[in-house]
């Protein structure tokens, strides 16, 4: 009874079938030899098992093919290989290349969507696409237009089309899906357009809408309870949304959901975060923007919600809550818990128990994070669970039309939607980060539909007082809350890692090189430049014996916008010319897909044999 | 008279907007507060000082380097009309709507409803886009060369020494103003707009390196609305073209039209679609403004990152834009 009706009034079609496709999808995930979901696993660890290519041999690994996608502008996500086959996307026109692996990676199929072209330019940042979900003999295409396409996997062939959202009105998308049970669950973008954000579920096999839930507004439409759905162990209550907006703004108020999504079969729970409250301008929205800036733990079968968490209350900086959330078990003062770690734009990493919502811990993992000193961590305090904010980096308290300087991290966080990996043998964490600051000065815009609704302008440079680089790689200790090891970069690191049990983590730079470091140290074992920058996220898979490693290169996204011109340092004055090259400097577009693997005289004595393999790796 | 604006410049495509990534160089502190007038270093310097007249000292107190490269020039004579260019000022500069310009004027063109006709009256429509005669070239660099330091407009701001290698911190595209910006160059104030001899806006930048309102407002804009496909500073992503560049190489007017109608430029080497800003209150309502920042930029030596000083918004201005807004 404390369910809603209206979510169980349109649930359709077969449960039993459900069982089917998610046992299909997990038994795809539980073979290393494939990358069968874009985060590796449900988990979103991206972390492999395999383990012919070792922190030994690596340095020998080659680029032993490629493939052009055929396409410009920045390519984000990864291949997925499932069998004998990979499936290939690209951004915007949404191409998937269906490769025969076994055949020398001869083209099956391809499938191209026809969409308006006039979804290019409501793209906020580019027209990436973060890549195509399998299950049950399927390939999930979600074009830039938000329509969903089920492909069969096997010909290309359209199974069904479903039209998530309307591009007239800034609705795009950038993510893929994540199929869960009988369900492919579905995001939005469009944060910079004032959409109001929503999850959707589709029903896989007919396409027909199953749920949907909103991030703001009334209580029905976001899929809550108000006594059982928790904030930090307390019901949220009644019109929580509603409550904290000023007006119908929440309406237009964003809190997209455009990041990658988490499933735990045991909890039977899906997460994912909520994007920034619309405008940019916090002056146009007194109140907390519930729920902007939300950790979200939702049922998948009727969406209800579980448990929120609100990072970011009345956001005032851009710091969406979409980045990932990674699932693991560990310890944490003796006991073991079912954890779910989240590196928010925001600069905190938040720890939460994933069954109760309960927050453990919420630490800087970029010591430049000055927006607010910590997270009030006190459950008897009024102010649990919320960033205490500096006033000096406040935009609120500055107000609309001053400059706030020096504010860290900038828009594009810490970290933005590029994924860590963990590995459950370092217990680590590898996280790609931005090191970059701002100046960020509201002003009042007016909301039309369709149109860029953002209102502030923001100016970004690298972290003062630091190493003058853009970005890091960083290994995070989850059970210390401390950083073990950090590799400087010229660059943000906006590629998604990949741990493996051969005791390698490796990941892309703007520049275009992909690198290996050791899980240990963080040593750099191996570096290859390719075609262009990476923004992809590096991927694994074994064929015909032998371990792959695959990366998209194609510069672009966020990344290509802000660097593409270079930076200054603020640090040095005038007339530092080129002390932050452009990133023009470096690379250019272009879609390429490099596969690398190791030489035939490595791996002859054996896949798994490390030591074997180790021997003609001295890299010369 | 009616100008109706309109600058031009090329443009592309503008498009969304959110952040700009840029140098940072604040001049944060060195904004000029409101009452600019009483602080030196702000002076307005009402009119374009056109460098017939030197700029009282005061002005120009290039506080903090930060970014103005040159100081010394950008300025913008008026070509034949060089009387308007000012009624220099006095200091105080408040004044603008009095004192200043020819009050005729209807301010600035922009109209939400995007009805942009292009063309309007205005006398000289052919304009020129591009600089024409050896004017401080397009492109990027251009360092003064002789030939503009022969400013073709008779009194062309001479200063020529374009940007001392102090500011520019960008590298590469023009940080050098030589002298008078040709075509674009000021041939009247009014109310705190300026104008070119064509009758299309135009940006102005004090000796000390004061933009004129409008310059300054564009930036904000821009790195609102253009930035996320545009690249910070007008300077271009990895699928935009750089905005500094393309209103060289186009008019005011091809300029407005493409921020009102939008553009699309599909192959299969590149899929640029801009999206058309007629009903956008937030970019038509300050396109003059838009314009004029990348002018700023690609033809004057404004140099990356937040202007270091601006002039003061003059009561016509505001009045412009709450009637635009809607506020």
């Amino acid at each position: 009874m404390k369910k809603l009706l209206l979510l169980t009034s349109s649930l359709v079609v077969g449960t039993s079938m459900a069982a089917q496709a998610n046992d299909d999808l997990m038994s795809q995930i539980d073979n290393a030899d494939q990358w069968a979901i874009q985060t590796g696993d449900y988990k979103n660890q991206r972390y492999s098992e395999l383990d012919q290519i070792t922190a030994e041999n690596v340095g020998d690994i080659q680029p032993v093919w490629t493939f052009s996608t055929g396409v410009l502008r920045g390519h984000e996500g990864s291949p997925l290989v499932i069998g004998d086959t990979m499936y290939v996307h690209t951004p915007f026109p949404n191409i998937v290349y269906a490769l025969d692996l076994a055949n020398d990676g001869v083209i099956k199929w391809k499938y191209e969507p026809r969409q308006n072209q006039e979804v290019i330019p409501v793209m906020c940042c580019d027209t990436v696409y973060r890549g195509v979900a399998y299950a049950d003999g399927k390939i999930f295409l979600h074009q830039a237009d938000t329509k969903i396409v089920a492909l069969d996997a096997e010909s290309g062939e359209v199974l069904w089309e479903a039209q998530n959202g309307d591009a007239s009105k800034g609705e795009t998308n950038t993510a893929t899906v994540m199929p869960v049970k009988d369900k492919i669950i579905v995001g939005i973008s469009g944060g910079e357009f004032g959409v109001r954000g929503h999850v959707t579920a589709y029903n896989m096999e007919t396409g027909e809408r199953e749920w949907r839930a909103y991030s703001t507004g009334p209580d029905e439409e976001m899929l809550v309870d108000p006594e059982n759905t928790t904030h930090l162990g307390e019901p949220i209550g009644e019109n929580s949304s509603i409550d904290s907006w000023e007006g119908d703004q929440w309406q237009i108020g964003g809190g997209t959901t455009w990041g990658w999504y988490a499933y735990d079969p045991e909890a039977d729970l899906i997460y994912y975060g909520t994007g920034n409250p619309s405008t940019w301008n916090p002056a146009q929205r007194p109140g907390d923007n519930k729920w902007s800036m939300t950790i979200m733990a939702r049922d998948p079968d009727d969406g209800m919600a579980k448990w929120f968490y609100q990072m970011t209350p009345h956001d005032e900086w851009d710091y969406d809550g979409v980045n990932e959330m990674i699932l693991t078990e560990q310890e944490v003062d003796g006991e073991e818990r079912q954890l779910l770690t989240h590196f928010d734009r925001n600069g905190f990493v938040y720890k939460m128990d994933r069954v109760t919502g309960e927050l453990l811990s919420a630490d800087k993992y970029d010591p430049a994070v000055n927006w607010a000193t910590e997270v009030v961590m006190d459950p008897e305090s009024e102010e649990y669970g919320r960033p205490q904010v500096v006033a000096e980096y406040s935009t609120e308290q500055n107000g609309e039309d001053t400059n706030t300087t020096g504010v860290c991290p900038a828009a594009l966080g810490t970290k933005d939607q590029q994924p860590a990996a963990y590995s459950p043998e370092t217990e680590l964490f590898y996280v790609p980060t931005n090191h970059v600051c701002m100046d960020y000065e509201p002003f009042r815009v007016s909301y039309t539909a369709g149109q860029p609704y953002v209102g502030a302008t923001l100016s970004m440079y690298p972290a003062p007082d630091s190493h003058g680089g853009m970005g890091n790689f960083i290994a995070w200790d989850g059970a210390t809350n401390e950083i073990k090891w950090s590799l400087p970069e010229q660059f943000s690191v906006w590629s998604g890692a990949l741990a493996t049990a051969g005791n390698v983590v490796f990941y892309g730079t703007l520049e275009g090189y992909l690198k290996a470091v050791d899980a240990e140290t963080g040593e750099e074992l191996y570096k290859f430049k390719t075609p262009s920058g990476i923004i992809g996220n590096v991927m694994t898979y074994m064929h015909d014996g032998k371990q792959h490693v695959a990366i998209l290169s194609g510069v672009g996204g966020w990344a290509g916008i802000g660097l593409a011109a270079g930076l200054t340092n603020p640090n040095e004055g005038l007339g530092a010319v080129g002390g932050y090259s452009a990133l023009s400097d470096y690379t250019a577009l272009g879609g390429q897909l490099t596969v690398f693997a190791l030489p035939d005289s490595a791996v002859s004595s054996g896949s798994g044999d490390s030591e074997g393999a180790a021997a003609s790796s001295d890299e010369g | 008279m009616t100008r109706n604006s309109i600058t031009f410049l090329a443009a592309t495509a503008l498009t969304l907007g959110m952040a700009t990534f840029v140098s940072a160089q604040e001049s944060s502190g060195s904004d000029c507060p409101e009452d600019m007038n009483t602080e030196p270093g702000c002076q307005l310097e009402g009119a374009a000082e056109t460098e017939r007249q030197p700029v009282s000292g005061a002005a120009t107190a290039p506080v903090e380097a930060t970014d103005q490269s040159g100081e010394g020039s950008k300025t913008m004579t008026g070509a034949d009309t060089g009387g308007e260019g000012g009624p220099p000022e006095d200091g105080t500069g408040s004044g603008q709507e009095s004192g200043g310009a020819p009050a005729t004027a209807d301010p600035a063109p922009t109209d939400p409803a995007g009805t942009a006709t292009e063309q309007q009256g205005v006398e000289g429509a052919e304009t020129a886009p591009t600089p024409e005669g050896g004017e401080n070239g397009q492109g990027s660099v251009t360092i003064s060369d002789p030939e503009d330091a022969a400013p073709a407009e008779g009194d062309g701001a001479a200063s020529a020494e374009s940007s001392d290698g102090a500011g520019g911190s960008e590298g590469d595209q023009s940080s050098a103003a030589p002298a008078g910006h040709g075509d674009f160059a000021v041939a009247r104030e009014e109310n705190g707009r300026y104008y070119t001899a064509e009758d299309t806006p135009t940006f102005n930048i004090a000796a000390d390196g004061t933009v004129d309102w409008l310059t300054y407002s564009g930036f904000r804009r821009y790195h609102s609305e253009c930035h996320v496909c545009h690249g910070p500073d007008g300077m271009g992503s990895s699928y935009a073209p750089a905005l500094i560049e393309s209103v060289q190489n186009m008019d005011y007017y091809e300029f407005y039209g493409v921020v009102v109608n939008g553009k699309q430029d599909v192959s299969n080497s590149q899929n640029q679609v801009m999206p058309a800003f007629g009903t956008n209150q937030n970019v038509m309502c300050y396109l003059d403004d838009i314009y004029v920042y990348l002018l700023a930029r690609g033809v004057g030596d404004l140099p990356r990152g937040r202007p270091a000083q601006k002039a003061e918004k003059t009561d016509m201005i505001q009045e412009a834009e709450d009637a635009c807004m809607g506020a």
